[in-house]
């Protein structure tokens, strides 16, 4: 102390001059001989497929292609961000997602995409939602006739499902500015419909997801809330140079709540955040809803932005208990937080058991989280080769599909940096395409799958169905910069294929939560239906099995989220099966 | 801000070298006032109190010599372990513009070993607007900016440093250790390989230095190039364990077993060995077996996240749902406290006066099994407010418990406080090494 009143006194004035810087079982029976209301097979044969079990199928090794269709077959969409102004804002870095949804009921899905928006003059505006109409040989632009017009939100997110349970699947659409809801009329067209509560979702909403939560057979909705920013905080941060402005971390900023809606059936939806137990602490950007623990009420897996994800355990649809940390998803293998984007959820290793994957920034491994039963999970990014990807990606849209149809899920994952100016990995990075090794392990196969998908690119959005109906999972993908995407599977034929579309009839109408078993000699092996996962973007409710050319159905039995179950004895390959689930008068 | 490398890097001796202070030639037959003074300023540097005394006595009494006499006086205080005297000899050539460059540097080198961080930082600064080049400034800079958290300042300095001395591996190992504490593996890989390319070979720096570069690739998943990096470090259980988590993580599971068997001989139930070890016994069924490994290993060090963690995956793979939830919860609350001290840490990096902050630091290090870490962080809170009766107590408090620390934050009364390589840092190890 006195030593320091000595230096203080002794050489005053001294700092003047410098400053450093700083379900009861009810068997169904439906079959392929049962046709009608309760199910009905349609062969995928609209387009020669040849003979996915011949004997002069391929090796399964490396089986994996996938070509990127022209703009012949898809238009060029090109979502805004606005970032021409050079604002630098982080609201630039989130991007724009993808839906994949049958509009017409024609049996061929189409495409919405999110059509993000400007920043002119510092006024945030909106681009008119993007709908691209299949026509079976290709995609159309008819956004117009879809009845979708100008749009003041800045959008990025699609989340899609028949919330008013009346067949046609609708739309929910965030962004910074609140949410947009378009029902479907069941003509082709959308019609906004303002809901008064959804305005309570916070003003910068990132993904979103539909599941009937509280098991009253309507689809809830869960919208993700990111960060506090606007352009009245919107501090100036800079590239490595200290000059040159940059977006800014989210870690600048202060979380805003996420928001769950329960649907009340008839159009009406109510705020159940507190009520329900739904924290208010995320940077959320993806979530996804599926049941996985496989009581019927399906949980919640949210990405959370430079903090740990959330994991929602539904209990018995009365509300969530926070297992985030006591299951062990929600930080790294070393139980630090990661910076989460996409999310998604597969039985990766065919145990029956949905494993949970999160897409991280770079310098963090991508997580893949096994399932052990109980609502506990384990990061096992190491020990299944993910980790050995490297530290360069930045993960957004994610998706699993057995894209060789060898019977595992592969996955396949679009990336970008955030930032301008990146020091340590590129702005523009390449997709991913991991196959999955029989469930013991993932290995890149990029390269050998597509040269396009090497192209560096601003990925964010990613979705996977079957635009051509040729029995094997195709891939869209929306990017920052430069246009849509669509990726065709081109995979040697490794095996057969079945299609399981879920109409739900006491569950909502699109049973998020279900789980679909099939069965044969020597496997059993699950899909799951989802309610939003991967990146702002919506896949194709259609769930897709890779069977291998050397196995046989058995059954396939689908647990519904009422706690029915309905059982397809030996059902036919290389066919789309739709199965309605029965009412008990049936 | 979490670090796991712990006795790989050596930053106490590093800024003990940085901050040796290079000895010239003894005071020879004076030809001026100013030969004399600069002979006298080597003679101080030299240590050799003799030569330093004969060159102050061969000064003029007058007054134009009194600034240069004072400051020589004042290094001889300080090889007589006087520091009070010292400064007060220095203080009388801080105008003088022969020697006030050097009566601000001394101050400032007095101060930051009294663990006067404002005040040497301020003294510092002063001394190179004077003399941008001063290598000591910016290494003392870099030293106590280091000390009190200023991570960001600390690198600064030491870029510097590494301007005046471009061939020296020393400030850039310090670099790539501060960023690699606070997880920026990117720019720390960039660091380590500047230092891997001067750290002289065949030395046990050089072997410091290959294993935290290879510490840092692994955490950045480049395994091959890791395994490469680490070939060139010592056979040390932290090495090998860095060398069995690529390997397990690159599916090459008999070598990772070897090389996670080998740090075990030489550290037992060491972390993050046994963590790898205990995965692959798992995946050849010996699941039990893992679990006691990890159990022993929890025990023994139970602040330690990864064993925790890992011993929850084991026990609900074998159906020990209750105690798996048991350790998800402890780790848990280990979780709460590291991202604690995350937050602590980044805000002591923007507020560079708060006593109480470091003060927060200190007793969350503690409360993670973290002594070493937490004397620092007391070291600095002391030293930023040296008369806080409520930091004091739980200082002391803290040294009831540790009582091997008490070296940490002894401020040289009247000691040595011609040990200016003895801060903080140097007695107590990094301030996030987990």
């Amino acid at each position: 102390m006195l030593f320091a009143a000595l230096a203080a006194t002794l050489f005053a004035g001294c700092s003047a001059d410098a400053e450093t810087s700083g379900g009861d079982s009810e068997t169904g029976q439906v079959g392929q001989e049962v046709t009608g209301a309760l199910a009905e097979q349609s062969s995928g044969a609209e387009r020669p497929v040849g003979d996915l079990r011949g004997e002069e199928s391929p090796s399964l090794v490396s089986a994996i292609s996938f070509r990127r269709s022209d703009a012949a077959i898809l238009p060029d969409v090109i979502p805004d961000n606005g970032a021409r102004h050079g604002y630098a804002t982080i609201l630039e870095s989130l991007g724009s997602g993808l839906a994949v949804v049958d509009i017409d009921h024609d049996g061929c899905e189409d495409l919405l995409v999110a059509g993000g928006g400007d920043l002119e003059s510092r006024r945030i505006t909106g681009h008119p939602l993007r709908a691209l109409r299949c026509s079976g040989e290709r995609f159309v632009d008819e956004s117009s006739a879809a009845g979708l017009g100008p749009c003041s939100l800045y959008s990025h997110g699609l989340a899609v499902s028949d919330f008013n349970n009346d067949g046609f699947a609708d739309c929910l659409l965030t962004g910074y500015g609140g949410v947009r809801l378009y029902e479907n009329c069941g003509d082709g067209t959308f019609a906004e419909v303002f809901v008064p509560v959804l305005t309570e979702a916070s003003r910068w909403n990132a993904s979103a997801a539909w599941g009937d939560v509280n098991g009253d057979g309507n689809a809830d909705l869960y919208v993700t809330g990111y960060v506090d920013w606007s352009f009245e905080n919107d501090p100036p941060c800079y590239a490595a140079d200290g000059k040159t402005r940059d977006n800014c971390s989210p870690k600048l900023f202060a979380a805003v709540p996420d928001t769950l809606f329960l649907s009340g059936g008839d159009g009406t939806f109510w705020n159940a955040s507190r009520e329900w137990g739904v924290r208010e602490d995320g940077k959320a950007l993806g979530v996804l809803i599926a049941d996985l623990d496989q009581d019927r009420f399906p949980d919640v897996y949210v990405g959370n932005d430079v903090m740990m994800n959330f994991l929602y355990h539904n209990r018995g649809g009365t509300g969530f208990a926070d297992a985030s940390i006591s299951s062990g998803a929600g930080v790294s293998s070393r139980g630090s937080p990661d910076a989460s984007m996409g999310v998604e959820a597969a039985d990766f290793n065919l145990d029956g058991l949905p494993d949970l994957w999160a897409a991280n920034f770079e310098m963090e491994s991508f997580a893949l989280y096994q399932n052990q039963g109980a609502m506990l999970f384990r990061h096992v990014s190491e020990a299944s080769g993910i980790s050995a990807l490297g530290d360069q990606f930045v993960g957004w849209g994610s998706v699993f599909g057995d894209f060789d149809n060898d019977g595992d899920e592969d996955l396949s994952v679009c990336n970008g940096n955030v930032v301008q100016y990146p020091t340590h990995s590129p702005w523009l990075q390449r997709m991913v395409v991991m196959e999955n090794h029989d469930g013991e392990y993932f290995g890149d196969v990029t390269a050998a799958a597509s040269a396009d998908m090497l192209t560096p690119r601003h990925g964010r959005g990613l979705v996977s169905f079957d635009w051509n109906l040729d029995g094997r999972q195709d891939l869209a993908l929306a990017a920052i910069h430069s246009p849509a995407e669509l990726y065709e599977n081109s995979s040697a034929p490794a095996g057969n294929w079945l299609r399981v579309e879920l109409i739900g009839m006491v569950s909502a109408r699109h049973p998020v939560g279900a789980v679909v078993i099939l069965e044969t000699g020597k496997r059993r092996r699950i899909r799951l239906q989802k309610g939003g996962g991967s990146y702002l973007s919506s896949s194709s409710p259609v769930l897709h099995f890779g069977v291998p050319a050397d196995e046989q159905p058995v059954r396939l039995t689908v647990q519904w989220p009422s706690g029915k179950d309905t059982v397809v004895e030996a059902p036919r390959l290389n066919t789309l099966l739709r199965i309605l689930e029965l009412r008990d008068e049936q | 801000m979490w670090s796991f490398c712990r006795g790989l890097r050596r930053a106490g001796l590093l800024f003990a070298a940085i901050l040796l202070v290079f000895a010239g030639v003894g005071c020879g037959r004076p030809v001026d006032v100013l030969q004399l003074y600069h002979d006298g300023l080597q003679a101080a540097a030299a240590g050799d109190r003799a030569r330093l005394l004969e060159c102050i006595e061969s000064l003029p009494s007058d007054d134009d010599a009194t600034p240069l006499r004072a400051v020589l006086r004042g290094h001889l205080h300080c090889l007589d372990n006087k520091p009070r005297l010292a400064l007060l000899e220095f203080s009388l050539g801080n105008r003088d513009a022969r020697t006030r460059e050097e009566s601000w540097f001394q101050a400032g080198r007095l101060s930051y070993a009294a663990k006067q961080y404002a005040e040497s930082l301020a003294l510092f600064r002063q001394v190179l607007v004077w003399n941008a080049d001063r290598l000591e400034a910016h290494q003392l800079m870099a030293a106590a900016c280091y000390d009190i958290g200023a991570m960001e300042q600390a690198i600064g300095s030491l870029k510097e440093v590494q301007r005046l001395r471009p061939d020296d591996f020393r400030p850039y190992h310090m670099e790539a250790s501060i960023l690699q504490d606070f997880e920026r593996f990117g720019d720390a890989e960039l660091a380590w390989r500047e230092a891997g390319a001067r750290v002289p070979g065949d030395s046990r720096t050089s072997d410091e230095v290959h294993a935290g570069w290879g510490d840092c690739l692994v955490r950045l998943r480049k395994y091959e190039a890791a395994l490469d990096v680490l070939s060139k470090a010592g056979d040390w259980p932290d090495v090998l364990a860095r060398r069995a988590q690529a390997k397990f993580a690159l599916r090459r599971f008999e070598e990772a077993r070897a090389d996670a068997a080998a740090a075990l001989v030489r550290q037992p139930r060491h972390s993050d060995a046994s963590v790898v070890l205990a995965q692959i016994e798992e995946r050849e069924g010996l699941t039990d077996a893992a679990i006691a490994r990890l159990l022993e290993v929890v025990q023994e060090s139970p602040m330690e996240l990864p064993p925790v963690l890992r011993l929850a995956d084991l026990l609900a793979a074998a159906g020990r749902v209750d105690e798996s939830l048991k350790y998800r919860g402890r780790a848990g609350e280990i979780a709460e406290l590291r991202a604690t001290f995350s937050r602590l840490h980044q805000s002591a990096v923007r507020d560079l006066t708060n006593a109480d902050l470091r003060l927060q630091l200190a007793e969350t290090a503690d409360k993670l099994g973290q002594p070493a870490m937490a004397a620092a962080w007391y070291a600095a809170a002391l030293g930023m407010a040296p008369g806080d009766a409520g930091i004091q107590e739980r200082w002391q408090s803290f040294l009831s418990r540790n009582p091997d620390y008490a070296a940490a934050a002894a401020a040289p009364a009247a000691g040595d406080a011609g040990t200016v390589g003895g801060s903080a840092a140097a007695g107590s190890g990094r301030k996030s090494d987990f």
